[in-house]
This record gives C-alpha cells, structure tokens and sequence, in this order.
C-alpha cells in the first residue's frame, strides 16, 4: 500500500527522504558523533572543512558536525512533545466545537481566534518574561498555539463531515453522538490530522529554532541549531560558512515534513493528484 | 445599510477581541510566582518595603480592579512606566514603532507584489518545469527560518558584495531618509521574502481554482485569451485569499519583525521587547504586547473591511 | 462555402479518444442537434470549436469556420472569433458568471474586447441586450452581481453575453439542464426566437431528445466520442436506424409517459 501511495508522488518520496535522514542524524546522536560536540579546541578555532573536521569548527573548535547531530535532539524533542500538546489539546477542542450547540459554537470560535493571535514565539516570549526561557516554556508556547491552528483546521473538517448525508442518515436511525465521532467523524478525520501532524511539526521545528536564536529556547551548553546559527552571526566576517550548516539542517526538517504533509494530502485527495499530474 | 450592518458587526468584534486579549495577557503575566513588587525589589526586600510598594502600585487591590485600572489607563494612551527605567512606557513604544512600523508595512506591500505574479505564473504553467520550479521555490521559502533567511541575505550584501550596511539605523532615524531606507532594505526584504512565499503558495492555488472556474471558461468564450482573462478575472480572485492570509499571517508577521530586527540590529519594537523580556520588565512587556496584539486585531478588522469591499458575498452573509 | 465544416476531428487525453474521428457541417442559419450521454464526447465537440478544451487534449483533424482552419489555432487568434463569430451558452448559470463582477461589465465584455466599445458604450448595449432577452427591470439587473439573480435570469444574461456581438454561430451546451422545468421552457423559446432573428446558425447540446426536437431539425447521434446516426428529428423518432438511438428514444417516452407530458412535451 505504501508502494502504491509512493507511485509518482515525488512530493512523498523527497519528503520522505528529508523526513529519514532527520531520524538518522537523532539515531547516530546516540551512538556516535565524529567528536564530543562539547569538545573545546583552541587550535582548531574556525577550522575550514577537512578530514578532522568535515563541517569545519566554531570559534571555540568544537566540532560542527557534531554540534549538528546532537543538536537534532533537542530540535525533534521539542518538536515531538509541541506537537504531541498540539493534536491532544486542538483535536479535542476542534470536535468538541464542532458538536456543540449552534449558540455555544460561536464562542468558542471567538476564544479560537483570539488564541491565534498569539503565534509560538510571542506566546513563548510572554511565558519567558514569567518564568525565565527554558525548554519547558518553549515547548509549552509552541504547543498551545499550534493547538490554536489545529483546532480551527479539525472543528472545519468535522464540520463538513457532521454536515454530510451519511452522518444525517446515522442520526436519523438513533446513532448516538459518541458512536458517530467514533464510526463517522475520526475515521474521516484521520488524512486531515496526517497533513495536520506533519505541518505541526514544520511549524514547531521552525518556531524551536527562532527562540533559540532569539535566545528564548534551550539553555546552553545543550547544541541547537538555531543558537548555532545566533553564534555565528558575530563571525560572518571571519567564517560566513559557519551561517551554512545548521540552517541546511533546519531547511531539511521543515521542508521534509511539509512535503510529507503535501503527498500524503495527495494521497488522500484523488482529484488532486489528477490535476497535478 | 447592509454594508453599515457588516462594517459594525466587524468593528464590535475588533473592539471586544482587544479586550478580551489583553485581560489574558494581563492574567498570564500576574501569574508570575510572586508579584510586580518582588521582581522589582528583589528577593531581600523586606516585607514591610514589599507592602509600601504593592499599595504604590495598587497590587493589593483585586485582579479585576488592577486590570481595570490598567486598561481605563491604556485606552486615555498611558500604559505606565517601566519599573527599571522609569520611562514613559507609551513614548517609548512610539518612539520604537517609527522603526517597526514601516519595516512591517513595506514588507507586507513588497510581499504581496511577489507573491501574486509569481503565483498566477506558477499556476498558469503548473505542469510545466518552469511552473512546478516556481512552485518548489515557495515551498523552500516556506520552510528556510526567517532568521537564517536575513543571515544568508546579510552574508551575501554586506560581507561579500558590501553594498548594504549589515544591521542598525541611524540615530537621527527618518530625518536622514537615505540612510534610513539603506538600513531597511535588508530588513523588508527578508521579511518580505518569507511572507511572500506563503503567500504565493495561496495565490497559485487560488488561480488554479480560477481557472477551473465555469466563469473563467465563459469569460474566455466572450474572446479573451488565457493570460488576458487571467488579467481580468484572476487578480481580482487571487487576491482574495492573499489579502485574508495576510490579515491571518499579520501576527506571525510581527513576530516574524521581531526576529528580523534581532537579526539586523534595528533599534524598534521587537528588540526593545526582548530586553525587556530579559530584564524581566512586566509591565512594559504588557503594554508591548497590548498593542502589537491591539495592531493584529486592528489588520484583520480592515482586512474584513477590504474583503467585504471585494467580495459581494462577504457583505450580505 | 459552408458556415462550419468539421472532418475527421479526433480528441484525446493520453490514450483515451474522448471523440473519435467525427465529421458533419452546418449551413449559414442551420441548426444542427448534438445529442448523447454524458462522456459522449458532444461538449468536448464544442470545445474544440470555441479552442477551449484543456492543454492536456491532444486534438487531430480540421474544423473549418468561415473557411478558417481552427485546429491549430494560437489561444490569440481563436480568441478573435469567440464571443465575436461565435458564441457559447453554458450549462451551469449558477457558476457561469463571475461571481465578484457586476452583470454590466460582464455582458459589455465581449463587446469592448471586439468591438472597441467603451464601458460606457457597452453598458448601454448591454441594457438593450437585457431587455432583448427579455430581463424586467433591466437598470437594476446591470448593477446586480451574480448571486443576486435567479437561475433562469442568470442563464438569460448568458444568452446576452452570447449574442452581444451578433455571432455566426451560437452554441449552446445544456443550457437549460440546470433550470426548473417551466424556466427552461421560456428560455427555450427564447433562444428558438433569438437565433430565428439574428439569423445565426445554431449547434445545441443536449443529452435530452425532447428538448432537442423543440430546438432542430437535424441531430447528430453521438456515443462514446462517435457520431452514431445522422438524421432528421422526424425520422429519428419514427425509424431510428441506430440500436442507441433507440434506446434514448425509449429513455425519452418513459420520461414523457411517467410524468404525463409536464416535462417532456415541448
């Protein structure tokens, strides 16, 4: 089945790709990188790509490629568990508006649009103003206002699904409410939370790495991507290729996830595909 | 009377998110473990100074009547002063928005002037190389981070080529307007490149739909050509959804700002927040995000506005 | 010279003909009848001679038009001819117009792209095309948009749009399908008027022979992207030489005996 989902979907199968080589970097961090990414080394400070060092060294020579294997940890942690608040809290949200009572619909739709005024990192910049920048507050901020989009997207999507005949025609011959979210509404549901998860967590990854760059996300001495990138800001002048690296790693995540999202919507959407094709 | 009806009904809905927005942003920010009073004494503070100052600044009396005082304040345009500077808090918000204003304003124009060609263009040719490239290219700007964004493009400008200051803005900011604009042209571009490839991404699936439209076919069958009828028919279409992504895209946008103005040195509001975030400077936090959220909720009011200009439809439902 | 003679032409996307070599011509103010099921390859018929089919038709043979080629054509060139020499109604009013232009400026349309008109010299022209098709009231319809008028009023502003230039050659595709039954009386009548007046020939899809035999005196059988049979309503209907003309003559008594002439008889 999965070959034939595969079939000519090119969007699939890059995304795929991107989606795997992201999994390997995690894998590896576990059980090998080339140094201790903690590793400092004056001598190698700014080092070019050699055979010591294949993304070449920072100012402090630790070791880039290192640096980048095991910052995937904390880009995929925080992405997961983001990710994992988002879908709980905005499905949930989502069907829940979506069978309530017409007069109370509108004002939770209200609450939803409000909350989607406050993207992850404006979130996250007022917890870290409470609480001080951490993982936690970054995880936290960039779960609760995905779970603002997820939602909006799940309470449409049910909506239609409600509003089709054959859940009519359930409801006409006594389904009760719970039955019809479980034989009708998720089954329904389940292409548009796949799309859904995966642009979640291009959004998450993407958001992870500006509070780190902003200084608002991981604490150092833990290596990410995005302070990675903050890092060298300081050195263009002296070593522009140090800008390159994390910013490939960052690009590969968020663009694998987002075309696994497209293909698997092509999947699921015939007429699409037909159209694209 | 219809168009009155929906212009009041949208302007309600404006003035009833600002409040409710910022009664959260209030409460989440009081939800701090101790006070106002603590973070600015410290925790040496004896208890009777802590009393003093919570009287002072009225932190005795309940949330409600806090946040009411807060707001009677902030709609007469006084949102306090800073407890470490001193600092009239909305000066300085002003003072910093001649920065961020602009920088916001020219990216969204600069954006949508991309993304509408680019996407009728990807859409016209999408099953063409050209077409799908065009496409593909949205799809990296989607998922390039903003920052890296400004990173890559200062890299190239100002470290290779030379040709623009790599951050900062001059201290007498607009009144030396070349200047000014040199400093901005990264900036808006970077924001501008992000937003624009979101964008196009719904601008070509906006024409894709166009052109599948029966209308399209009609309009072609009165003897216009594809691109002719795309002129005619599509803009107009295509910009509807670009225009309502945007109004929805407008707090990421400003968030976004603020990322790019750390990236560029740019002395507005973004950066002022994050110091100020740093130095755990509560009340002058609440009153930035009051108003770059009041600005969000604001857009999208005139973004229905527009769209019900542009669409009969919006008006009468 | 005939108005429109169309040889051997062939339509297909990839492998699959969609029409299947056919031919058949139509004299200066004839009416010719295409009829068949869905997929019969009648609408793609009219396409290929509006030069609105999709890029992906790959399309062989010769429509000849006025003696031009049409086949071939630049999107630039064929685009002279429609709305101008030829005009098309289509099926679906609901959708056919552009829902965020006002009907004004879509009937004046076809009349500024051909014929240099100004807005202001076309909008008058449209208001007398309102009243030509018989629209009441017709200041107010030329302000209204779309979604403000009636399905029938809608397909009337069609035929307006249609006819703006006085075209040659009017086709219509099912455009009375999508009306109520009374409704697309009125509207057949008026086109049967309108093109008697112009003196335009006429080419009418449909896939329901009652309608057509209101409409033409011949009609040209199709099934899947072939034209079956080549004959006059009268002898189609009394000796149908075709086993599928048969059928949809069949089709067409049950219908007529089954709602007691209301919708059939026309």
């Amino acid at each position: 089945m999965i070959r034939k989902a595969m079939k000519g979907n090119v969007s699939l199968i890059a995304g795929s790709i991107m989606v795997s080589i992201t999994f390997i970097l995690l894998a590896l961090s576990f059980i090998w990188t080339p140094h201790d990414p903690l590793e400092v080394n004056p001598e190698d400070s700014f080092a070019g790509i050699s055979s010591k060092h294949f993304l070449g060294a920072d100012k402090l020579g630790r070791d880039i490629l290192s640096q980048i294997i095991v910052g995937s940890r904390v880009t995929l942690f925080v992405a997961a568990l983001a990710v994992s608040i988002a879908m709980s809290l905005g499905v949930s949200a989502g069907i829940i508006i979506a069978i309530a009572k017409r007069k109370y619909q509108s004002p939770m739709v209200y609450a939803v649009n409000i909350a989607l005024a406050f993207p992850a990192a404006l979130l996250a910049i007022i917890l870290a103003a409470v609480y001080g920048a951490s993982t936690i507050t970054a995880v936290t901020a960039i779960g609760l206002a995905t779970a603002a989009a997820v939602a909006q997207v799940t309470r449409r999507t049910a909506h239609g699904i409600l509003a089709s005949d054959y859940v009519l025609a359930a409801h006409a011959s006594g389904a009760s409410t719970w039955r019809i979210i479980r034989k009708h509404v998720m089954p329904n549901l389940r292409a548009s939370l796949l799309i859904q998860a995966s642009a979640a967590v291009s959004v998450s990854v993407l958001a992870e790495s500006s509070l780190s760059y902003l200084g608002l996300g991981t604490p150092p001495p833990a290596p990410s991507w995005g302070r990675m990138l903050a890092g060298s800001q300081q050195y263009l002048f002296v070593n522009p290729l140090l800008a390159i690296w994390p910013g490939i790693a960052i690009v590969i995540v968020v663009l694998g996830f987002n075309l696994v999202g497209d293909g698997v919507r092509e999947v699921f959407d015939p007429t699409l595909r037909r159209s694209d094709s | 009377m219809n168009v009155l009806k929906f212009g009041a009904r949208r302007l309600l809905l404006f003035i009833s998110s600002l409040i409710v927005s910022s009664a959260l942003v209030f409460s989440l920010l009081r939800l701090l473990p101790g006070d106002l009073a603590q973070a600015k004494l410290g925790i040496q503070a004896s208890p009777e100074a802590l009393a003093n100052l919570r009287h002072e600044m009225g932190l005795d009396k309940s949330l409600v009547a806090q946040y009411w005082t807060w707001l009677s304040h902030a709609l007469r345009g006084d949102l306090g002063v800073s407890f470490l500077s001193g600092a009239d808090i909305t000066s300085e918000i002003a003072q910093k928005a001649t920065v961020t204003v602009p920088l916001v304003i020219m990216a969204s124009i600069l954006a949508v002037l991309i993304s509408i060609p680019l996407g009728m263009y990807a859409a016209l040719r999408y099953r063409k190389m050209d077409g799908v490239a065009t496409s593909a290219m949205s799809q990296f700007g989607i998922a390039i981070p903003t920052f890296w964004t400004g990173l890559l493009i200062s890299t190239l400008f100002a470290v290779v080529w030379q040709v623009l200051p790599a951050g900062g803005f001059p201290e007498v900011g607009w009144s030396e307007p070349a200047n000014a604009f040199k400093s901005m042209a990264l900036p808006v571009f970077t924001l501008a490149l992000g937003q624009g490839a979101v964008l196009m991404r719904f601008a070509r699936s906006a024409t894709i739909d166009t052109l599948q439209q029966d209308y399209f076919r009609t309009a072609r069958a009165t003897g216009l050509t594809r691109v002719q009828a795309l002129r005619i028919h599509g803009v107009r279409n295509a910009l509807i959804p670009v225009i309502s992504v945007l109004g929805m895209q407008m707090a990421t946008l400003i968030v976004e700002a603020i990322i790019v103005e750390n990236v560029f040195a740019l002395p507005g509001i973004g950066q002022m927040l994050l110091q100020d975030v740093n130095n755990r400077d509560l009340l002058k936090v609440q009153g930035i995000i009051a108003v770059t959220t009041s600005i969000v909720f604001f857009v999208s009011f005139l973004v229905d506005l527009v769209l019900g200009f542009l669409d009969p439809r919006v008006r009468q439902s | 010279m005939s108005l429109l003679e169309v040889n051997n032409l062939t339509i297909s996307f990839g492998n699959k003909k969609v029409v299947d070599s056919i031919s058949f011509t139509l004299e200066k103010g004839s009416r010719i009848g295409l009829i068949g099921e869905s997929g019969s390859g009648k609408s793609m018929t009219s396409l290929a001679i509006m030069g609105l089919l999709p890029d992906t038709a790959t399309v062989s043979g010769s429509i000849l038009f006025e003696g031009q080629e049409l086949i071939g054509l630049s999107d630039r060139d064929h685009s002279r001819l429609r709305g101008n020499r030829i005009g098309m109604v289509f099926q679906e009013p609901l959708t056919a117009l552009n829902p965020l232009m006002r009907i004004g400026k879509q009937i004046a349309g076809p009349l500024m792209v051909h014929k240099g008109a100004s807005l202001k010299e076309g909008l008058e022209k449209a208001l007398q095309l309102c009243t030509m098709v018989g629209l009441p009231d017709p200041d107010r319809v030329l302000r209204a948009y779309p979604h403000q008028l009636s399905g029938g009023q809608r397909q009337r502003i069609g035929l307006a749009i249609a006819l703006a230039c006085d075209p040659a050659l009017l086709i219509a595709d099912e455009p009375t399908t999508a009306l109520d039954v009374t409704v697309q009386r009125e509207v057949l009548n008026l086109i049967n008027t309108l093109v008697d007046e112009e003196g335009s020939s006429l080419i009418f899809v449909t896939h329901d022979l009652p309608v057509v035999s209101a409409m033409t005196e011949n009609v040209a059988v199709m099934q899947l992207g072939k034209i079956v049979e080549n004959a006059s309503v009268a002898s189609l209907f009394h000796e149908p030489a075709h086993e599928y003309s048969r059928r949809l003559i069949s089709a067409a008594r049950l219908a007529e005996d089954a709602f007691s002439g209301k919708g059939g008889a026309l």
